[in-house]
C-alpha cells in the first residue's frame, strides 16, 4: 500500500515540475515571438502556446484530481471503524439512534450524511423509519422536505404516520404533504388539538380532512385514527364519514376521539362496507342505527362516552358483530339490533342493568365474555338467568354484595360453564366472601378445603384487582390454594388453577 | 481446571476453565483440542487480555434481560466497564471484532446451559457490547462532519450529493 502511494506521490510531483518548466519555456517563446515573428506566423505560433497550455491545465487538473484521491486513501488508511462489518456497524448505530419517535431519527440523520456505506445501512434499518410522528405547524420547506425524503429517499411509505394539525396555517400546510405518493399506509392518524374549547379552527382542519380539493392526501390505509378537541363547540359542522372514506380508502378500522359527531350521506354508504373495527370515544352526535346498517363488516364496535341519534320505531338491524363494547352510553338502542354472532359484551357506566340490557343479553346467546359494570346481586341473578352458557365474566363496581352473590352462586349453581372470573373494585372489605367463592368455584372437589358441589368444574382462574388485591395478596387460603400465582402487581392478581 | 490459548503473537494463556467457556468459540474448541493448546490467529495478546479481563470480572453478574429488539436501546456503561473500555480507538475497535469473532456469552449461560443461539440473541452485556455502546456514545450529538473528523472517514459524496442530502435532512431539524 505504501509502495503504491509513494509511486503516485512521485507522479502528482512529475505533473507539477513540467508544470513549473513549461511556464518558463512559454515565457521564452512569447518574448522570441514579440522580437521577430509578424502577421500569418504569429498567430500560428499563439495557437501553438495556447494548445500547450491547455494541455497543461487537463494535466494538471488529473494531478489535482490524483492528489485528491491520494488525501482520502491516507486519511480512510488511517480510519478504524470501517473495519467494522455491517452487523456491528447496524448495532452501533441502533444504539445511537435510540427509538423510532422524531428525536431518534434526528440523529439518524446525521449518520445519514456522513458517508455513502454508513447512508446505505441506516437507510435499511427499517425500523428505524417505520414510525413517523410529525406536526404540521413546522415552516413550509421542512414539509416538502419530510414529503421528499419519505418518497424519493426511503421509497417506501411508514407503516404508522401520526399527523399533528395544529390550528395555525393547518389548511396550507396540509397540501404539502404527497400521502397520495407515499399510500398504502398500514395506519394513519390525525390528531387537531385545540388550544381551547372556543377554538373554531379545528372544525377547518376537520372539514380539510374531507375537501376534494386536497388531492395530496387521496390515500389508502387500513386504519385511520382521527382524534380532535371539539367538546363545547357547536357551531361546527359534523364529520361526514362517507367523505372522509371515499377520501381514506380500504380503511378497515376507524378510530375517532372527540369529534363533534359524525354524519353519513345516505346515498354513498359503500365505502363503509369495508369497516370491521369502529371505535367512537366522545362524540355528541352517533346515528348508531344508520351506522350499524351501513356497515354490513363490522365485527368489533367499541363506544365510549357517546350520545346516540335514535330513531323512534326503527326495524331491527342485523349485525354481524363479534365484539361490542359499550361504557357510559345509555343504551336503549339496543333493543333495535340482533347481533347473532356476539361472543364479547361489555356493558359499563350509566345504570348498568335496565330491562333492556338484559332483554339484549338474552337475545345473544353466542356471549361467552360478558364484563358488567355491576356487582348487585339481583342484576347478576339476573345474568346467570339471561347468559347461562357464559365462560369468561368481569364484574366491577361496588361489591358490598359480593358476600350474597357467592352464596347464591353456590347454592343455585350459577354460570356452571364460568372459566375465567374477574372481579374489578376498590373496596376492600369482603376477603370472606372471596374465601368462600375459593371454596365454592376455584378448589377442585378433591382438595379438602373444596366446598365446589358435583356438576361444577372448577374456574381455570381468578382475577381480582383494585383495592381488594391488596387484602387478598397475604390470605392464606388463597396463597396455599393456588399453584401458581402469575403476574402479581399493586393493585392486581392474577390466579391460576392448574 | 484450566485450558491454554495462544494468540497470533504467539502468547500463550493459562485459562481457568468456566471463564474460556464465556467465549463460545473457545468452547467450540474444547472439546476437539483435548490437552492441546488453543489456538486464536485472529486476536493479539493485548486484546486477550483486555477480554479476559473483563470475562474475570463479570463472571458472577447476573442474567441480562432478554431483548428482543423492541426496546428503546440504553448506552448507559456501568462506571468498571467505562474505564475498562477507556482505549484508544485502535485498541476499542480490536475488541469489538475479537469480542464478535469469539462469540462471547455472559458465564450464567453457560451454568444455567441456555442454548447457544439463545445465548447470543439474549446477550447484551458482553465486552463488544461496551465496545458499540462506547462508540454510540462518541457519535452521539455530533454533526456527520466531527463524526468524519473523529473516526477519519473520508467524505465520498460529491458537492452536488451532499448538498442534496443536507437539503433533504432539512425535515429533521430543531424548528
Amino acid at each position: 500500500m505504501s509502495e503504491q502511494l509513494g509511486r503516485r506521490i512521485i507522479e502528482v510531483q512529475r505533473i507539477i515540475e513540467l508544470h513549473h518548466a513549461l511556464g518558463t519555456s512559454l515565457e521564452k517563446r512569447l518574448v522570441e515571438s514579440g522580437e521577430h515573428l509578424a502577421g500569418q506566423q504569429l498567430e500560428e505560433c499563439l495557437s501553438s502556446i495556447e494548445n500547450t497550455l491547455k494541455g497543461s491545465y487537463e494535466a494538471l487538473l488529473t494531478g489535482s484530481s490524483h492528489l485528491r484521491i491520494l488525501e482520502a486513501e491516507l486519511v480512510a488508511s488511517k480510519c478504524r471503524i470501517h473495519r467494522l462489518p455491517v452487523e456491528l456497524l447496524r448495532e452501533i448505530f441502533s444504539y445511537v439512534i435510540g427509538g423510532t419517535d422524531l428525536l431518534s431519527q434526528r440523529l439518524a440523520t446525521s449518520l445519514l450524511q456522513t458517508c455513502r456505506s454508513w447512508r446505505f445501512i441506516v437507510l435499511s434499518m427499517h425500523r428505524v423509519w417505520s414510525q413517523f410522528e410529525y406536526s404540521l405547524d413546522r415552516p413550509k420547506r421542512q414539509l416538502i422536505s419530510i414529503g421528499e425524503f419519505l418518497t424519493q429517499t426511503l421509497h417506501r411509505s411508514p407503516s404508522e404516520l401520526v399527523l399533528i394539525v395544529p390550528e395555525q396555517d393547518s389548511e396550507d400546510n396540509l397540501r404539502l404533504l404527497p400521502l397520495n405518493a407515499l399510500s398504502p399506509f398500514e395506519s394513519l392518524a390525525f390528531f387537531i388539538p385545540g388550544e381551547d374549547e372556543e377554538d373554531a379552527c379545528n372544525s377547518i382542519s376537520l372539514e380539510a380532512l374531507c375537501d376534494r380539493q386536497y388531492t395530496n392526501l387521496d390515500c389508502r390505509c387500513s386504519t385511520l385514527w382521527l382524534e380532535g378537541y371539539l367538546l363545547g363547540v357547536y357551531d361546527i359542522k359534523r364529520l361526514n364519514l362517507s367523505d372522509l372514506l371515499t377520501r381514506f380508502q380500504g380503511v378497515k378500522q376507524l378510530r375517532l376521539r372527540d369529534v363533534k359527531g359524525i354524519e353519513l350521506t345516505r346515498e354513498s354508504t359503500s365505502c363503509l362496507h369495508n369497516l370491521t373495527d369502529v371505535e367512537l370515544r366522545n362524540l355528541r352526535y352517533v346515528p348508531i342505527l344508520a351506522l350499524l346498517s351501513a356497515t354490513p363488516s363490522l365485527t368489533r364496535l367499541v363506544l365510549d362516552n357517546c350520545i346516540f341519534e335514535v330513531p323512534d320505531n326503527h326495524p331491527v338491524v342485523e349485525c354481524r358483530l363479534q365484539t361490542l363494547l359499550v361504557q357510559d352510553c345509555i343504551r336503549d338502542w339496543l333493543v333495535y339490533i340482533h347481533c347473532e354472532y356476539l361472543t364479547e359484551l361489555c356493558l359499563s357506566g350509566h345504570d348498568p342493568g335496565s330491562d333492556d340490557d338484559f332483554d339484549f343479553i338474552r337475545k345473544s346467546q353466542t356471549i361467552e365474555d360478558l364484563t358488567f359494570g355491576s356487582m348487585d346481586c339481583d342484576h347478576i341473578r339476573q345474568l346467570a338467568v339471561s347468559a347461562p352458557g357464559i365462560k369468561q365474566l368481569t364484574l366491577s363496581g361496588d361489591c358490598h354484595q359480593l358476600p350474597r352473590w357467592v352464596s347464591e352462586t353456590r347454592s343455585n349453581l350459577w354460570f356452571p360453564k364460568l372459566r375465567i372470573l374477574g372481579i374489578k373494585s376498590t373496596c376492600s372489605c369482603v376477603t370472606m366472601a372471596i374465601e368462600e367463592l375459593v371454596r365454592a368455584r376455584c378448589l377442585p372437589q378433591a382438595h379438602q378445603d373444596s366446598q365446589m358441589v358435583a356438576g361444577l368444574e372448577p374456574l381455570e382462574r381468578l382475577t381480582i384487582s383494585g383495592g381488594l388485591a391488596y387484602s387478598m395478596a397475604t390470605n392464606s387460603l388463597f396463597q396455599t390454594a393456588t399453584s401458581s400465582v402469575r403476574e402479581p402487581t399493586t393493585d392486581a392478581l392474577a390466579v391460576t388453577w392448574i | 481446571m484450566s485450558i491454554t490459548i495462544v494468540t497470533s503473537d504467539n502468547e500463550q494463556f493459562c485459562v481457568e476453565k468456566l471463564v474460556a467457556q464465556r467465549i463460545a468459540l473457545i468452547e467450540d474448541m474444547v472439546e476437539n483440542a483435548g490437552d492441546r493448546p488453543i489456538p486464536l490467529p485472529n486476536v493479539t495478546a493485548s486484546v486477550l487480555r483486555k477480554i479476559l479481563e473483563y470475562c474475570e470480572h463479570h463472571k458472577n453478574d447476573p442474567l441480562p434481560p432478554y431483548d428482543d429488539g423492541s426496546r428503546s436501546r440504553t448506552t448507559h456503561i456501568s462506571e468498571w466497564d467505562q474505564k475498562f473500555i477507556t482505549v484508544d480507538q485502535e485498541m476499542l475497535f480490536e475488541i469489538i471484532l475479537a469480542a464478535n469473532y469469539l462469540e462471547m456469552k455472559p458465564l450464567l449461560y453457560v451454568r444455567l446451559n441456555v442454548p447457544r443461539v439463545q445465548c447470543l440473541t439474549a446477550c447484551n452485556a458482553v465486552a463488544g457490547d461496551i465496545g458499540c455502546k462506547t462508540v454510540a456514545n462518541m457519535i452521539k450529538g455530533k454533526s456527520p462532519e466531527e463524526i468524519r473528523k473523529l473516526f477519519n472517514i473520508v467524505n465520498n459524496f460529491t458537492p452536488e450529493e451532499e448538498a442534496q442530502i443536507r437539503k433533504e435532512a432539512e425535515w429533521a431539524e430543531d424548528r
